[in-house]
């Protein structure tokens, strides 16, 4: 369904990706580890063009782009097809809950205003916001920001949602309530990428682990070949620092 | 002693001139704004030479009073558009007048703006492309929406700064509250200057304080819509 081959990206002379590819069939949940600045956000930024790749390649179903060099219509097309999370929510600031739901609907698809609202109102339903419709972003804990950047992100039925460390800004006791809305997502089969420090969520929910670090995946597989047979010392010493894992060679 | 009489005449005579003196206030203000906006985009795309110029300009028309200003406009411009076959007269007072103007605040207007765009964080402009909005309806319906309050505060001061100066224009001759109370001046052969100019300021008085009265429910305005920012 979506598949990226090769992508390099550079900072000035920080060679930040180094020829990453993933392949994502329709259902997958896929999770992305790896260590701090290892370009996980940049590879996942670089699949709907909010980072332009120096090279590599999209295959999106029936669209065919340089990730380098795509004209402004298939961008905007690819982008269509994709809903994206923030690690920092970015909700709109002066458009309410449900605003911020239909804004895209309404005057990037077209949909009638009215049925905009009625779609708007089932995606925040969905995220357990039914009583937040009309609160300002600011009027919001951590934790309903998310979910409304969820619901954002499902309200059009993208293809694939992206997600970028969605719980990292998140107070700790927050994170449990947006976890169990990605959980739910994947449970109805939503398409997901999911760039996360949560290991738990990668172990139980994702069908599929890749683990980066230095611009390249180093290792990928399933929950259980990553974590409990992972092959590279890499991803192994990584296992280890952030799950604190011993038992993974069993 | 201050003769009352004469400052009471005077403000009816100069209370005349008010509507002149706005009026060229108000389309310096539609044009120095505009001017602004087109500065700002220039500096914040950082379009290749042209907002080298734009850094050149603004350095110059911030770092150099009014006064030098219109009399550039008013020696200078004529000089300027004449390899262009524009031949000016010295006669249009008002329109060297709103030319000084609008240059001059543009540069004080673009020095609002910028910031208050840049304030709005990166990630509302992604999150608004990744909703599938196009570049201009971004804009157009996320972002200036916000820009809009934090900068028209600042920006209705200005305006205020604007229509004060304006009283600096008697130097090229224009008639306007500050050039005619000079003419009443010289016609009286120089009696009654203070009750004169008192009569002047009063009617400045008068003028920035409805505007400033306006500027405060205008912000007012302002920090309801940003409480939610
Ligand atoms: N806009 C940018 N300009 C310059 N360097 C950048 C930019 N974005 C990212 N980088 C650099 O690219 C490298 C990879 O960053 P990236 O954010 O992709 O890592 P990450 O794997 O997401 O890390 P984290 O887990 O901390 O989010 C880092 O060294 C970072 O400093
Ligand atoms: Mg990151």
């Amino acid at each position: 369904m979506l598949e990226i081959k090769n992508v390099h990206k550079a900072f000035g002379d920080n060679q930040v990706l180094k020829g990453v590819s993933l392949k994502v069939e329709k259902g997958d949940v896929v999770a992305i580890l790896g260590p701090s600045g290892s370009g996980k956000t940049t590879f996942l930024r670089s699949i709907n063009f909010l980072e332009k790749a120096d090279k590599g390649e999209i295959i999106f179903d029936d669209i065919q782009a340089d990730l380098a060099h795509a004209t402004k219509k298939t961008i905007s097309l690819i982008r269509k097809k994709t809903g994206f999370v923030f690690q920092n929510y970015n909700l709109f600031n002066n458009k309410t809950a449900l605003e911020n739901v239909t804004e895209g609907l309404i005057i990037a698809r077209k949909i009638p205003k009215k049925e905009a609202i009625e779609i708007g109102k089932r995606a925040l339903d969905k995220v357990g916001l039914s009583d937040r419709y009309d609160y300002y972003p600011s009027q919001l804990s951590g934790g309903q920001q998310q979910r409304v950047g969820i619901a954002r992100a499902i309200a059009a039925n993208p293809d694939v949602i992206l997600f970028d460390e969605p719980t990292s800004a998140l107070d700790p006791e927050l994170i449990g309530e947006v976890l169990q809305v990605m959980k739910e997502l994947a449970k109805e089969g939503t398409t997901m990428v999911v760039v996360t420090h949560e290991m738990g969520f990668a172990q139980n929910v994702a069908n599929h682990v890749v683990f980066m670090e230095g611009g390249i995946v180093v290792e990928e597989g399933t929950p259980k070949e990553i974590f409990s047979h992972p092959k590279e010392e890499r991803t192994k010493q990584f296992l280890r620092r952030v799950v604190g894992y011993e038992d993974y060679s069993i | 002693m201050l003769d009352i009489t004469v400052i009471w005449k005077t403000l009816g005579r100069l209370a005349t001139r008010v509507p002149y003196t706005i009026t060229i206030a108000f389309v310096s203000i539609l044009i120095s704004t505009a001017l602004a906006i087109l500065l700002s985009m220039i500096k914040i795309k950082k379009v290749k030479i042209a907002s080298a110029l734009v850094e050149l300009y603004l350095s110059f028309f911030r770092s150099t009073p009014g006064l030098i200003h219109i009399l550039l406009v008013y020696y200078g411009l004529p000089l300027v558009l004449k390899p262009f076959g524009i031949i000016l007269d010295a006669s249009g007072k008002d329109l060297y007048s709103i030319a000084a103007l609008s240059l001059s605040y543009a540069a004080n207007l673009s020095e609002i703006l910028r910031p208050a765009y840049l304030s709005i964080d990166k990630g509302q402009h992604e999150a608004a492309l990744c909703a599938g909005l196009s570049g201009f309806q971004k804009e157009y319906r996320i972002i200036l929406p916000q820009v809009i309050p934090i900068a028209l505060p600042a920006m209705g001061n200005a305006f205020i700064e604007l229509i004060k100066d304006t009283s600096i224009l008697f130097v090229i001759g224009l008639t306007d509250i500050m050039g005619s109370a000079k003419n009443i001046i010289t016609n009286g052969l120089g009696i009654n200057k203070v009750e004169i100019y008192i009569a002047a300021g009063l009617i400045y008085l008068v003028i920035t304080t409805v505007g400033n009265w306006g500027n405060h429910f205008l912000e007012i305005k302002c920090q309801k819509v940003k409480k939610h920012q």
